[in-house]
């Protein structure tokens, strides 16, 4: 087997020993009963609520997950000294940190399907119908927390795991600062300073609300297939720039 | 943390054993959403289908019966009883008629309340949608490029330093 399957095995494992899939079976739970929450104020619109924040929560948690998993995953292998007899063996750093981030996909990924199959199977029970279009955000929520988790990974290189958190979070929330936001909020009057710092910033920054696909879907909008297929596209050449990233940056470094 | 482990996963099947459960309890499923309820059963009056028609959003339909039928309409469309002028009552006394919600007592004009900012969220997701968003082709696409070349700039560089 590939060194990086082998070592994608052994970031899973890992999970599963750090008991992360219990969060994502209390969130299963949440997603179960959301819809009962709110059919029982006897809500007009509730399955749009419940899809709207359900997704939300889903897009929530997977940017937390991905935070803290991008963060931790290097340091903590450094700081347990497990990373040096890894090394030692005939893998190169690349393969090591590729096969950290399959690992780390593939958690993510699982966690996520599990979740939207709850949300889905709620929705159908006890909702009007079950919207399987509420799968492509949670499908985009995925993509985003693999781009966050690289970039994560990637400052995790050069500083602290709390650093490179708090970095991860400060590129979410610039880059997934609304468009129209930016241009009904920021770009007259008195904001115009700010407006035009966050688009500077911005220039070298994924936009992540090219994949935030949450509302037109809750609100039963039919997304362009090449709209997506883009978004994808743009998804994975930040994911691999910042895997580039983080691997030069890691064979830089003296263990 | 097995035992926490099973009693979880009892948990999260019980929650699903009790949400199949619920299908039954709840009729049609749909509650409030008229829109689905009326689908379903074909009870409530052509006002309200009329109401979905017009509007295509649902959550229209209630102004409607409003307008056509006067305060306190809605009473005499299903049948019911209404305590009072501007109150209405769904499913109360009919409950062969569809299931028309959960026995819940309106005040005048709330549909109106609680319908709107759902419109209003509806409206603004159109308009945010990514795709209608006339900057991003401008904005994404030079980005998407450049990155995509810097991507290939990079693994040719590393994929030398791999190969040495």
């Amino acid at each position: 087997m590939s060194p990086v399957l082998v070592l994608a095995r052994l970031y899973i494992t890992e999970s599963m020993r750090r008991q992360l899939h219990l969060i994502t079976l209390f969130l299963a739970v949440l997603m179960l009963v959301l819809p009962t929450l709110f059919n029982a104020f006897g809500m007009t619109g509730f399955d749009r609520v419940t899809k709207d924040v359900g997704l939300t929560l889903l897009s929530l948690y997977a940017v937390g997950m991905a935070l803290f998993l991008g963060s931790t995953a290097l340091p903590g292998d450094l700081e347990h000294r497990t990373l040096h007899p890894l090394l030692a063996r005939p893998i190169s750093r690349m393969q090591y940190l590729l096969g950290k981030f399959l690992g780390y996909l593939v958690v993510m990924g699982a966690s996520m399907a599990v979740l939207g199959l709850a949300l889905l199977t709620a929705l159908a029970v006890l909702g009007t119908h079950a919207d399987p279009a509420v799968l492509i955000p949670v499908a985009l929520s995925v993509l985003e927390a693999g781009v966050l988790g690289a970039f994560c990974l990637f400052a995790s290189t050069f500083c602290s795991p709390a650093l490179a958190g708090v970095l991860g979070c400060f590129l979410y929330i610039v880059g997934g600062i609304p468009q129209t936001f930016i241009t009904f909020f920021l770009s007259s009057g008195e904001t115009q300073v700010q407006g035009a710092v966050v688009r500077a910033i911005r220039l070298f920054m994924p936009h992540f609300d090219v994949l935030h696909l949450k509302d037109p879907i809750v609100h039963g909008e039919a997304v362009p297939e090449a709209y997506l297929l883009a978004a994808v596209a743009y998804g994975l050449v930040w994911m691999v720039l910042f895997l580039l990233l983080a691997d030069w940056s890691f064979e830089r470094r003296d263990l | 943390m097995r035992a926490l482990r099973v009693v979880l996963l009892l948990v999260l099947l019980g929650t699903l054993a009790a949400v199949a459960l619920a299908q039954g309890g709840t009729p049609e499923a749909g509650g409030h959403e008229h829109e689905h309820g009326h689908e379903a059963t074909g009870v409530g009056g052509h006002e309200h289908e009329h109401g979905h028609e017009a509007t295509g959003v649902g959550g229209h339909e209630h102004e409607h019966d409003h307008e056509a039928t006067g305060v306190g309409g809605h009473e005499h469309e299903h049948g019911h009883e209404a305590p009072d002028a501007g109150v209405h009552e769904h499913g109360h006394e009919t409950p062969e008629a569809g299931g028309h919600g959960h026995g819940h007592v309106h005040g005048e004009g709330e549909d109106e309340h609680t319908h709107l900012p759902i419109q209003m969220y509806a409206i603004k997701a159109y308009f945010e949608a990514p795709w209608r968003d006339a900057t991003q082709p401008v904005r994404i696409a030079w980005q998407a490029g450049l990155l995509a070349l810097v991507d290939a700039a990079l693994l040719a560089w590393l994929w030398r330093r791999w190969w040495r």
